[in-house]
């Protein structure tokens, strides 16, 4: 499971468990293998899962944008009070789910969560930034995503793993949904970063200007 | 030294006092924190935490989720099909995923596979390279000695395929799912578990949550106990619960000790202008000196892109300390006739793990009340051949039959709450593996001799022909962790750079590997004694552990205050090989099972 999202789940356990939350939905896109991801959810504590199937060169050109109309048609659906995701995933580092779920559902949204809280039907939110951190209030329903350090994500033991076989997963796919999955992006290349070059051992000043001239870094 | 002792003892004796009084200021920094060696029954910060373990009981219990593994919960299903009998049958595999941990050359004999599976080939099983050419040669500096293959030698690989090993065993993995077999990638079997009568119960899965110091974190929780009637270990190559049931169950006493080799691999994306699918290339000779046995494979896969898979193995009973196997293997791909394949290729993947030499006199006792061994546990491996996934591909049929016959027979009476699949030992004996490595049994002893190389090929080649008839059977001799010579009596061995294009060094490697342990665990490659690796290894061995560990886990690093080295353990790097365990000179390292999930990240290797 992906960090970020493994954190967001163990935060939406821990909400049930101070029973601010009532029951826990775990939505993975996916081929079958994301079934398994599912179950390691579901051993943490999730209550059921929800397979969206996307398999194939459809999985291959999947994007922030369809997940994000993934979900928000699910959180309609289900009638959820939070939708909470990780900031970003580790294959393509987007950070865009969120911000675009809650857009298209027009709920406020509270992103890189390092501490959440419920006070009065409505969510204080303490947002990791470049320069500390913000708190904000946002009002329900609202979407979250989870920062690295919002909690420890507990273990799922193999007890947890079995019991979690008993667990319902709904198969869907985005056509049932209405979501039209096809590429808005195209990837053009993707390439290694540049060999670094060796460092260089200089004598002295004077040869690190001569260097330095030479390379035009200084006039 | 020895004449400046004979003309001043007074000397030697300060010398002496010097280097006591030296040792004991020296510090040796605590390394080994695993419950193993410092238990938690009598460790303070353990006293409240609740130790209690939930447990589940199945029908048989299969440790480790390899070819042996598969095949024998395969095989138990299929036997409870035919005979319409419920049978719950439970895997665990310490890997991520099924197939992660698994690596080897491999080209496999599907002799097994037949029996097992028909129509493998109907269900698609990734054997996608049969063997067409075939070629031995022995390697000098600079040429290349082509050695025919006679038809009737082990080495012959018609009928054969070339395969990534790790994608078959996910192919087993999932015609075992198909059939009903529960398994649990992720979790590692850490502990055997006894009844009160002393037969195998099950064995318990490893606790998460121990930080690096050995006390609990918050998110400590105990592993699980899974129980079974029957429970076969199948952990491959010098398996740490194995080890443990040799010693409880002296299944060893009347075989000789196992000897190992370690084999090193890459899978490289070549030209394709050089690339001929079913090649399939062995070397022997250079860069190894000829008393010491090793050699390399070459494959050409049949797969979407232009793939090879390159490796070297080196017989673990090496005598010179300063070997560096990976070392080794990155010479080797830069002999005159070896590099031009790999210009204008990319490397891919890279990996290692030791194997088993030993064969027909190192087959230990295979039952014992419990459970029973199968695959390279037992060690089923046939050196000549190169080859050990069909021996133990059935020897796990063999044993899923034995063990279906001792829980379904109503007649037999067990002496013990633990099972024993009885009649397993006897079908090893009348199936094909044991008369197969019966017949090779004494090629890989026959290179201990004063001519090493040429001697060893030159009695194989005839015990070959004449498949083994001789009425004697040599011996391996020294168990390879007593076969190191001191260092002050070998000669240093001064490696070429690594280039970067054909050769690599070993962190770039090891990155390939994909290997990663969560960093706050007690490391798992775990010390009985602490001292031990500077005074003894180091001293007299100059630290072989950082030679043979094809992983950069064991550094000598200089201490902080006084002149003198410590061993740095990185636990993180480990993939799991094994090498640690069989070849320490002083066997102080014992190799302990990390989280579970942790260890390399193979894909098809």
């Amino acid at each position: 499971m992906n960090p970020f999202d493994e954190i967001a789940v163990e935060e939406a356990v821990r909400l049930k468990e101070k029973k601010i939350a009532q029951e826990i939905v775990a939505v993975s896109c996916g081929p079958a293998q994301s079934q398994e991801t599912l179950r390691t959810a579901l051993a943490m504590g999730v209550d059921r899962g929800i397979h969206v199937e996307v398999s194939g060169p459809e999985y291959d050109t999947l994007q922030p944008i369809h997940v994000s109309k993934i979900l928000a048609k699910l959180a309609q659906d289900e009638k959820a009070d939070i939708v909470i995701v990780g900031k970003q995933a580790i294959d393509d580092d987007s950070n865009q789910t969120a911000q675009m779920t809650a857009a298209l559902l027009d709920w406020p949204q509270a992103t890189f969560a390092s501490k959440i809280e419920k006070q009065n039907g409505e969510l204080q939110v303490t947002r990791e930034i470049d320069g500390g951190l913000e708190t904000i209030k946002v009002k329900l329903p609202a979407v979250v995503s989870a920062d690295l350090r919002l909690n420890e994500p507990r273990y799922a033991t193999l007890p947890n793993i079995m019991k979690a076989k008993k667990k319902p997963i709904k198969k869907v796919s985005p056509k049932d949904l209405g979501v039209d999955t096809a590429a808005r992006i195209e990837v053009l290349s993707v390439e290694d970063p540049p060999t670094r070059q060796a460092g260089v051992i200089l004598p002295d000043v004077d040869q690190l200007i001569v260097k330095l001239k030479e390379g035009g870094h200084v006039q | 030294m020895a004449a400046v002792a004979c003309k001043s003892p007074n000397l030697m004796r300060g010398l002496s006092w010097l280097a006591k009084r030296y040792y004991s200021e020296q510090i040796f920094p605590k390394i080994t924190t695993h419950y193993s060696i410092v238990p938690r029954e009598t460790d303070p910060r353990w006293k409240d935490v609740n130790m209690e373990r939930f447990g589940d009981e199945a029908d048989v219990l299969i440790v480790g989720g390899g070819p042996a593994g598969m095949s024998a919960a395969i095989r138990l299903k299929q036997l409870a099909q035919q005979n319409s009998k419920e049978l719950r049958v439970c895997l665990v595999e310490k890997s991520a995923e099924i197939g992660g941990h698994i690596l080897s050359g491999a080209c496999v004999d599907p002799v097994a596979l037949n029996e097992l599976i028909p129509d493998w080939k109907d269900k698609g099983a990734p054997l996608n390279t049969p063997v067409t050419t075939d070629r031995f040669s022995i390697l000098t500096e600079t040429s290349r000695i082509p050695v025919p293959i006679l038809p009737g030698f082990p080495l012959r690989n018609h009928g054969n395929y070339v395969v990534r090993l790790g994608h078959v065993v996910r192919w087993l993995g999932e015609q075992a799912e198909a059939l009903g077999v529960e398994m649990y990638p992720g979790y590692a079997a850490s502990e055997v578990l006894y009844h009160e009568d002393g037969s195998v119960k099950g064995v318990a899965t490893n606790d998460v949550g121990i930080a690096k110091d050995g006390s609990p974190k918050d998110n400590f929780e105990r592993g699980m106990e899974l129980l079974a009637k029957c429970t076969i270990f199948a952990e491959g190559c010098h398996g740490h619960l194995a080890k443990q049931l040799f010693q409880k169950f002296s299944l060893r006493e009347k075989c000789e000790p196992q000897t190992y080799g370690i084999g090193l691999k890459e899978l490289w994306e070549v030209d394709p202008s050089k690339h001929r699918p079913g090649t399939v290339e062995h070397t022997v000779g250079w860069p190894l000196d000829a008393h010491t046995y090793g050699g390399s494979f070459l494959y050409h896969l049949n797969e979407p892109t232009p793939m090879i898979a390159v490796g070297f193995a080196i017989g673990l009973d090496y005598s010179n300390p300063y070997i560096s196997p990976f070392r080794e293997f990155q010479k080797f791909k830069h002999h005159p006739s070896v590099k031009p394949i790999f210009e204008g290729g990319k490397r891919i993947a890279y990996g290692a793990r030791a194997l088993n030499e030993g064969g027909f006199q190192s087959i230990p006792k295979l039952t014992f009340p419990g459970g029973c061994l199968v695959g390279c546990s037992a060690g089923f491996l046939n050196v000549p051949k190169i080859k050990g996934t069909h021996n133990a591909m059935k020897s796990g049929m063999l044993a899923a039959e034995s063990a279906f016959e001792a829980l379904t027979d109503e007649n037999s009476k067990s002496e013990t709450l633990g099972l024993e699949p009885k009649s397993y030992e006897d079908k090893i004996r009348n199936s094909w593996v044991w008369s197969e490595l019966k017949s090779i049994r004494n090629v890989r002893p026959s290179f201990h001799n004063p001519f090493g190389l040429y001697g060893g090929l030159l009695y194989s080649g005839i015990t070959m022909l004449i498949r083994g008839k001789e009425p004697w059977t040599l011996s391996h001799g020294d168990p390879d962790h007593k076969r190191l010579k001191p260092a002050s009596e070998c000669k240093p061995i001064e490696y070429p750079k690594p280039d970067g294009v054909i050769s690599f060094d070993l962190l770039t490697s090891v990155a390939l590997t994909g290997t990663n342990h969560e960093g706050d665990q007690p490391p798992h490659l775990t010390l009985k004694d602490d001292t031990v690796p500077v005074k003894r290894n180091l001293a007299v061995f100059n630290g072989p552990e950082q030679r043979f560990c094809p992983a950069g886990v064991y550094e000598f690093v200089p201490l902080e205050d006084t002149s003198g080295q410590r061993l740095q353990i990185n636990a993180q790097n480990c993939i799991h090989c094994k090498t640690c365990d069989i070849k320490d000179p002083s066997q102080n390292i014992n190799w302990v099972v990390p989280e579970g999930g942790g260890g390399p990240a193979y894909n098809g290797m």
